[in-house]
């Protein structure tokens, strides 16, 4: 049924503000630090802002990207995901945004970790 | 007396003014939204703009220019909100209370736009909206399709279609 469509992510937060992921796209949540782990802000090309809060590690294909508390696995409703407007698509200096939820007054951005991966090593 | 003829004088200065903007009925109107930014006044087309939004929350995005000041929700719909004052290299308006948000739309573009305040949306002849002056700022001769005397004010009428392009491209 088209009302009950909603779309699984895992959210999380990037430089104080909150993102998501295609749940599809995380194989799985590390409880250990490898050797080699990508801060979620660099990725998505976000400035510091020396926020010192809990992170988890999340396992991208064969990436590590660390990611800001709290991390959730949820089920997003397809109305309330919007495509971004133009001129947000075209001016965001963010590497990756697909979408925008707004919930609860706040928006969430949802971004294709996977293209930035693919894009950052081509 | 003389009180008398310099009031008969101003009287008959007003007909005179009043005789003299003989209005064709047969000529084109056209809609046009005026609003300010601080003590200038500028227009668009009014065909640009659907709405004017009083009191719209605006959620902020990271990784945005400061120009784009973030979307709101208009009845389900994700607009973008741009600050007009930062697009055209104006300052900031401190303290300015009662801003509104015009929502424009070009060709397939949409997006709010923050301005001061709106002064009035009104008809107006087709052969009032004079070519732009030389002297106009090089940064706004792109965007300005005319200049219009309204209210003692030159207003100038701005051209939505080509704002939206330029600050899709970067170039505002």
């Amino acid at each position: 049924m088209a009302g009950d469509e909603a779309l699984d992510v895992v959210s999380f937060t990037a430089g104080g503000y909150r993102f998501a992921v295609e749940a599809r796209q995380i194989d799985h949540m590390l409880d250990h630090v490898p050797a080699t782990v990508m801060a979620i802000e660099a990725l998505l090309g976000q400035a510091p802002d020396g926020e010192t809060g809990p992170r988890r590690r999340l396992q991208v294909g064969t990436h590590c990207i660390e990611v800001g508390e709290p991390v959730e696995l949820r089920a997003v409703p397809a109305e309330l995901i919007h495509a971004l407007p133009a001129l947000v698509a075209a001016r965001t200096r963010l590497k990756g945004i697909r979408a925008l939820v707004l919930e609860a007054g706040k928006p969430l951005l949802l971004v294709d970790l996977r293209a930035v991966l693919a894009q950052q090593a081509g | 007396m003389s009180e008398q003829a310099s009031a008969l004088d101003a009287i008959l200065a007003r007909k005179q003014q009043t005789a003299g903007e003989v209005v064709s009925v047969d000529e084109a109107l056209v809609k046009l939204v005026f609003f300010s930014l601080g003590e200038q006044w500028y227009a668009f087309h009014g065909e640009n703009i659907s709405e004017v939004l009083a009191e719209s929350e605006v959620f902020f995005l990271p990784g945005c220019p400061a120009s784009l000041e973030g979307v709101i929700n208009v009845r389900g719909d994700i607009e973008s909100v741009i600050r007009l004052r930062a697009v055209l290299g104006l300052p900031d308006s401190n303290g300015i209370t009662g801003s509104r948000i015009l929502l424009g739309q070009a060709r397939a573009m949409r997006s709010g736009i923050r301005v001061d305040r709106v002064e009035e949306v009104i008809d107006v002849q087709e052969s009032a909206i004079q070519p732009p002056p030389h002297t106009i700022p090089e940064h706004l001769r792109p965007i300005v399709l005319g200049i219009v005397s309204f209210r003692e004010h030159l207003v100038h009428l701005l051209d939505l279609e080509r704002i939206f392009e330029d600050y899709r491209a970067g170039l505002r």
